[in-house]
């Protein structure tokens, strides 16, 4: 463990710290925040009346339009001139969030990124390739400083540029891969385009994040690169990567909850729901100075457990994200998420670990089409084996759905591959 | 060792303590930052029993101490060095040091009383030299060191110490911070009250800074060193000024 004192604390000595730091956090966010002196006025909630960790649930919750609408620093606790570090999402759906860090911000991040990065087996012997894209994304950034705390060797690569890091994998001798999962698989294809076997380069360990994968993706990564691969999570408006991460027992990842404080809600209606079940994760940040955030609703649909873990850490765990509130789709009155979909895709044999949904109007009815790559074996067999395989697998995915669906197989590499992260639905009903 | 959960006191109608909540694990030292009028004193007052307008959990050794009153808050093991050292100016040194274990004579604890006091005139050599001189003689760095080690005299689990550098010459509250040095490695737990942050924050292993009765940082001292919101703090800056 990288930080034992925290990471295996007594529970009850970390709820007393939590309530320190949510109580401390409060009054600095209710003094410097205008946003949250409006939230908390309005809710007719005064922070000194948060005297349990149970209160938390009367106070709002924080939303990303929060974000844009105090676009760009209107969020910040303290004065820009504290601020050493800016970090910001694209904005392709709106305007850019924009989120600062201090200099003992970026000191916390680098320690809980090192955290996440032990507790998935990287040890300071390890070699580190991140070929998570380097700027305003937290990934590349967060990464490099929390290996570098970590005392690893860090090779800056960033996304892109496929052949240059598979020639740099092998040649560097790269034992930590860091990317997105999806990134991972097509790395392994530009391996198996170049002629190199996994057995040829130094690789162990496969720390992957930044998207929504499945158990059956993770198996397919470490089947084929021959590496561990370890789930982590973050979200650049909480800190970025350093949120939470796995450990050697995979049975979900340990939240640092001595700087965050997880809840779990019903999406719908917003009430807090009891552990152990599943809704969207809320988050409010214990540690962050210039971007305390309180109550933050992440969108992800996940559970959390409370279960001791094999390895000696106290801290809670929460599930692999399942999926977004955001991606879940409404197809004829029924909640799909694409990882539901992936899971049976992935268990046929021939099937390739790459998809695209497509959901489209005809007429009032919604249709749901599934591109799905196959094998060269399956796409250029005899037909009669091809449409045997595209007729059972659409009535798996059919069933399990609940809803018809259009399954389309085509020809191997034909949906475009990303450095960064995929994009797996298309949705072109007009909304 | 010492947890308080959600404190709230008052001085009649005034709300000088706000939701506080605070933590001292053994061996350590922490220290409580923060401007005049802040409500440092208060709390450490009201850890030794000094404030009964309150409310909120105060637990020592994991018992309910919020009630008792000071005099058997000294017998679970509190002790304070209050502000200013109020020590007893007509009576010797050696009388004041022993008023310290007063509540221990009763115990038939005479050996380890005389141990004590050998101990902290080892830790003051010039307490020993001047044992029977009235403490109103004493300079104020002397009757500092006297304050300390009546103190000590009741042979506390934990120290509270309420600025003990107020009023003293820089050279002499160096020597001050000495001493605290030496009693962690007596291994001393330690809650101190320090308008001098800067020296405070060099000794203490965590801190909080408070603010108008509020907790609105706790952190580990080497990081706090130099972090602007303590400057906040004592200049009561409330405001951020982004664009200035």
């Amino acid at each position: 463990m990288w930080e034992k004192q925290y990471e295996s604390m007594d529970r009850n000595d970390l709820e007393q710290l939590q309530l320190e730091r949510l109580q401390a956090t409060l009054n600095r966010a209710y003094r410097s925040v205008r946003f949250y002196k409006a939230l908390f006025d309005e809710a007719g909630i005064i922070p000194e009346e948060i005297k349990t960790m149970e209160d938390l649930a009367h106070i709002p919750f924080t939303r990303k339009t929060a974000l844009r609408d105090n676009y760009p620093y209107g969020m910040f606790a303290v004065p820009l001139r504290e601020v050493v570090r800016i970090h910001s999402s694209s904005g392709t759906s709106g305007k850019p969030t924009v989120v600062g860090y201090t200099k003992n911000d970026l000191a916390h991040w680098s320690n809980l990124v090192a955290r996440i990065l032990v507790s998935a087996g990287v040890t300071s012997e390890d070699v580190i390739q991140i070929a998570f894209g380097y700027g305003l994304f937290t990934g590349g950034f967060g990464l490099h400083y929390g290996a570098e705390r970590l005392g690893a060797s860090v090779i800056p690569v960033s996304s892109g540029n496929t052949e240059k890091q598979v020639m740099i994998m092998k040649d560097y001798k790269t034992t930590v891969l860091v990317c997105t999962p999806s990134y991972a698989l097509y790395i392994a294809e530009v391996l198996e385009q170049m002629g190199i076997h996994p057995n040829e380069l130094s690789l162990k360990i496969g720390c992957f994040g930044a998207e929504t994968w499945s158990e059956s993706i993770r198996g397919k990564i470490e089947e084929i690169l021959y590496i561990k691969a370890r789930d982590n999570y973050g979200l650049s408006e909480i800190i970025g990567p350093g949120v939470a991460g796995e450990c050697q027992y995979k049975c979900g990842m340990h939240i640092n909850e001595d700087h965050f404080i997880p809840e779990i809600i019903n999406p719908e209606t917003g009430e807090r729901l009891p552990i152990g079940e599943k809704g969207e994760l809320v988050l409010s940040t214990l540690t962050k100075e210039a971007l305390p955030m309180i109550r933050y609703r992440t969108g992800d649909i996940t559970r959390l457990t409370e279960e001791p873990c094999q390895c000696g850490r106290t801290l809670m765990r929460m599930d692999r994200v399942t999926g977004r509130t955001d991606d879940m789709l409404i197809i004829r009155g029924v909640n799909v998420f694409p990882s539901q979909i992936e899971h049976v895709l992935l268990e046929e044999e021939g099937a390739e670990p790459h998809y695209q949904l497509i959901v489209d109007r005809e007429g009032a009815l919604d249709i749901l089409e599934v591109r799905l790559e196959v094998c060269d074996k399956i796409f250029y067999d005899e037909v009669k084996l091809q449409q045997e395989f595209q007729k059972r697998v659409q009535k798996k995915i059919s069933s399990v759905l609940g809803i018809k669906v259009k399954l389309t197989l085509i020809e191997p590499k034909s949906l475009e591959r990303t450095a960064g992260k995929s994009k797996r639905v298309i949705d072109k009903r007009e909304k | 060792m010492l947890r308080l959960k959600s404190i709230n006191a008052y001085y009649d109608q005034a709300h000088v303590l706000k939701n506080v909540s605070l933590h001292v694990s053994p061996k350590e030292i922490v220290a409580l930052l923060g401007a005049n009028g802040a409500g440092k004193s208060t709390l450490l007052n009201l850890v030794s029993g000094l404030v009964k307008k309150m409310d909120g959990e105060v637990l020592f050794e994991k018992e309910k101490i919020a009630r008792l009153g000071p005099h058997k808050i000294v017998r679970r093991g509190i002790s304070q060095v209050p502000e200013g050292r109020q020590i007893f100016n007509p009576l010797t040194v050696l009388d004041n040091l022993k008023l310290g274990s007063y509540h221990r004579f009763s115990r038939g604890e005479k050996k380890t009383i005389a141990r004590d006091l050998d101990n902290i005139f080892s830790l003051f050599p010039i307490l020993h030299e001047r044992r029977h001189m009235p403490a109103g003689n004493l300079s104020g760095g002397e009757a500092q060191m006297l304050s300390i080690g009546r103190a000590l005299m009741s042979s506390p689990k934990l120290l509270l110490m309420d600025e003990p550098s107020m009023g003293l010459a820089p050279k002499i509250v160096n020597e001050i911070m000495k001493v605290i040095n030496k009693l962690r490695d007596w291994g001393a737990t330690i809650l101190l009250v320090e308008q001098n942050a800067a020296k405070a924050l060099k000794i203490a292993d965590r801190a909080y800074v408070m603010e108008t009765g509020k907790v609105v940082l706790q952190e580990d001292a080497s990081t706090l060193l130099g972090n602007p919101e303590i400057v906040r703090a004592y200049l009561g800056k409330s405001k951020k000024e982004i664009w200035e």
